[in-house]
């Protein structure tokens, strides 16, 4: 994974997390890497991927089932929340980018639809 | 989470230069710190007093509520910037000299780690490129179950391929019940392995502060965090 080094580490990997389950490459009741395979996987301090974990237990994106390990949810719906939840953030961070552009929503839905319709 | 190491008003002085002017702070068990500053700032010194290498100091220094010597040596693995072993040695003999040194070190994951790092035994120490000293330094000290890790500069001349390594293996010796300290320039090399940055100017900690945070809080990464901090001081 490539990090941007002025954004909160944790934050960056528990977006990719969610994006994982949002897409479908981790699925409902799969187990995650440990704590410590998982920092050694993305190359980073361990203690930001036990935040990580915690976080998205509380979120309800990830179980952890005491002695045995981590796992995704099982909740119904959870990998289309998270497309929602994921979609309104980028939504979110184009409509900041446009704003600070000085456009206004008329403008910025205008740009949207003639882009939209190119081929 | 138990504090490992304390420092409490710490005062070294080299004739007329002021290597640390009071310095103060603590470090807790679990965590990987960056200790960063200029030249000069006291890096080295602090290093030094805590690896007990540096006995005349005012103020105090507690690793485990003892003052650094020959009982907390045992818990305490420094890397010193620069050389390090005698000139006569071969890369096998740092082995065996570590092994008498230490009673924590681990022979096994030393043997490992040599072959990791392609360190061929039968080379002379004095025959080593600067790339290859560091990885030789990291291999034994990193082999030693140590509580607290003062690695000093451990980045110094060392490639890109070899840098991965080495996270890795910092990574993997890294457990929840030690401590490392990183000493370096090599900021964005080290950036997301830390807990919490340490800034120290003229010998003094001016800024403690988790690292998600300065990202979350500043916009900036590590590297321009401190360049902002440090960019009006004069050069030494």
């Amino acid at each position: 994974m490539r990090y941007n080094d002025r954004e909160p580490i944790y934050l960056q990997i528990m977006n990719e997390v969610k994006a994982q389950v949002a897409l479908g490459s981790l699925t409902p009741g799969m187990q995650l890497p440990t704590i410590k395979e998982q920092a050694a996987i993305m190359r980073v301090n361990p203690n930001t991927i036990a935040r990580v974990y915690a976080m998205l237990e509380q979120a309800g994106v990830l179980a952890k089932q005491k002695g045995i390990g981590t796992f995704v949810g099982t909740s119904t719906n959870l990998a289309e929340s998270l497309r929602q939840e994921l979609a309104e953030t980028t939504t979110s961070r184009f409509v900041s980018e446009m704003s600070r552009l000085g456009l206004s929503a008329a403008e910025i839905q205008e740009h949207l639809r003639q882009f939209l319709a190119q081929p | 989470m138990s504090e490992i190491l304390a420092a409490s008003n710490l005062i070294k002085r080299y004739g007329a230069v002021v290597a640390l002017n009071g310095m103060t702070c603590r470090f807790q068990r679990g965590k990987i710190y960056g200790l960063l500053g200029p030249n000069a700032s006291g890096k080295t010194t602090f290093m030094k007093i805590c690896a007990a290498l540096t006995m005349l100091y005012g103020g105090q220094v507690l690793i485990d509520g003892v003052r650094p010597g020959l009982a907390t040596k045992a818990k305490v693995a420094y890397l010193p910037d620069g050389n390090y072993f005698p000139e006569w040695m071969h890369v096998g003999d740092t082995v065996e000299f570590f092994s008498d040194f230490f009673a924590d070190f681990d022979r096994l994951k030393a043997e490992h780690l040599l072959r990791e790092l392609e360190l061929e035994k039968s080379k002379l120490i004095t025959t080593l490129s600067k790339g290859m000293m560091a990885r030789l330094k990291l291999a034994v000290v990193l082999s030693r179950r140590a509580h607290l890790f003062l690695l000093d500069e451990a980045f110094d001349g060392v490639d890109p391929v070899t840098r991965e390594k080495i996270i890795d293996i910092i990574l993997d010796t890294f457990d929840s019940q030690s401590t490392i300290v990183l000493a370096t320039h090599h900021i964005d090399y080290v950036d997301k392995l830390l807990d919490e940055v340490k800034l120290l100017r003229r010998g003094e900690i001016i800024r403690e502060v988790a690292a998600d945070e300065i990202r979350q809080n500043t916009g900036k990464s590590i590297g321009e965090y401190y360049l902002e901090v440090f960019r009006h001081e004069k050069a030494h």
